[in-house]
């Protein structure tokens, strides 16, 4: 069974929002340099992350049949 | 069949028929995160940590501008504000939420980045359920959830997984000429080893 939408919004009115890829390396050639401290916090595999692709049309279809249980 | 049974906070949906589940140890396993540090969620203004933040990122006085604070407080606010937590439209003010997050960071506190991109996805599916919100958090993340969850395996076998299909796109890169937009640096100097779009 194909799961209902929960949103009433239309689809083509969804804006997917893309997490910025950070640069370490540029940002230390220009004199900043944050690759330590976010590595120091393990958050840098995050950012490893965000280098790769987002699949704008599965995100819409996940997004506008999704619900919450908490 | 039965009702699912429910543990946890979560969320449930499904993408082209397959059914999908995402908990804070999902987020964690997209991207090998440890669950360990700092998470304070609906901040209220009495919050004593509050008064840290406004001592170490405003130096002291409410009234300072988020322009005139430290260079590398600045770049950690645009990280949270551009690779976790995008808002789009509203606002350019971090929420006490935010706040909380950029003092944990500038302080050298680690944070539950799971728990954080949990309950800001749980928050903006809810915005989006009562028609308030058009903006679909974390795009990238959900998309390597769905790569991980093997979907993609599954609609490559289907010949559904081309970039026309999928509408694959890429982040804006944070480099050296975001230092230079916001006025950190005068001049950015470019690199041929600088990250590019198309190859993100």
């Amino acid at each position: 069974m194909i799961k209902p939408k929960t949103m009433t919004i239309p689809f083509e009115s969804f804006d997917v929002q893309v997490e910025s890829p950070v640069d370490f390396a540029s940002l230390k050639r220009n004199v900043m340099d944050l690759k330590a401290l976010m590595e120091a916090q393990k958050l840098f595999d995050y950012f490893r992350m965000l280098n790769g692709p987002t699949y704008v049309k599965l995100v819409k279809d996940f997004w506008v049949r999704a619900e919450v249980y908490d | 069949m039965g009702l699912e049974l429910f543990k946890k906070l979560e969320i449930r949906s499904a993408v082209m028929g397959i059914p999908i589940t995402i908990t804070e140890e999902v987020i964690a396993r997209a991207y090998k995160m440890a669950p360990e540090g700092r998470f304070q969620w609906n901040v209220i203004r009495k919050n004593p940590l509050l008064e840290s933040y406004t001592n170490l990122l405003l130096k002291g006085d409410p009234a300072t501008k988020l322009v005139d604070m430290d260079d590398n407080h600045r770049m950690l606010l645009k990280f949270i504000t551009d690779c976790f937590f995008q808002k789009g439209g509203g606002s350019d003010q971090p929420s006490l939420d935010h706040k909380l997050v950029l003092y944990f960071l500038a302080s050298y506190q680690n944070i539950i980045l799971p728990r954080y991109l949990m309950h800001h996805l749980c928050w903006a599916i809810k915005e989006g359920i009562k028609g308030k919100r058009k903006q679909v958090s974390c795009g990238r993340l959900l998309s390597e959830i769905f790569s991980q969850g093997k979907l993609l395996e599954i609609l490559r076998k289907s010949k559904l997984a081309t970039d026309r299909i999928l509408g694959t796109v890429s982040g804006k890169i944070i480099n050296g000429k975001t230092l230079q937009n916001i006025k950190i640096i005068r001049k950015f100097s470019p690199n041929e080893k600088d990250l590019k779009e198309s190859t993100v």
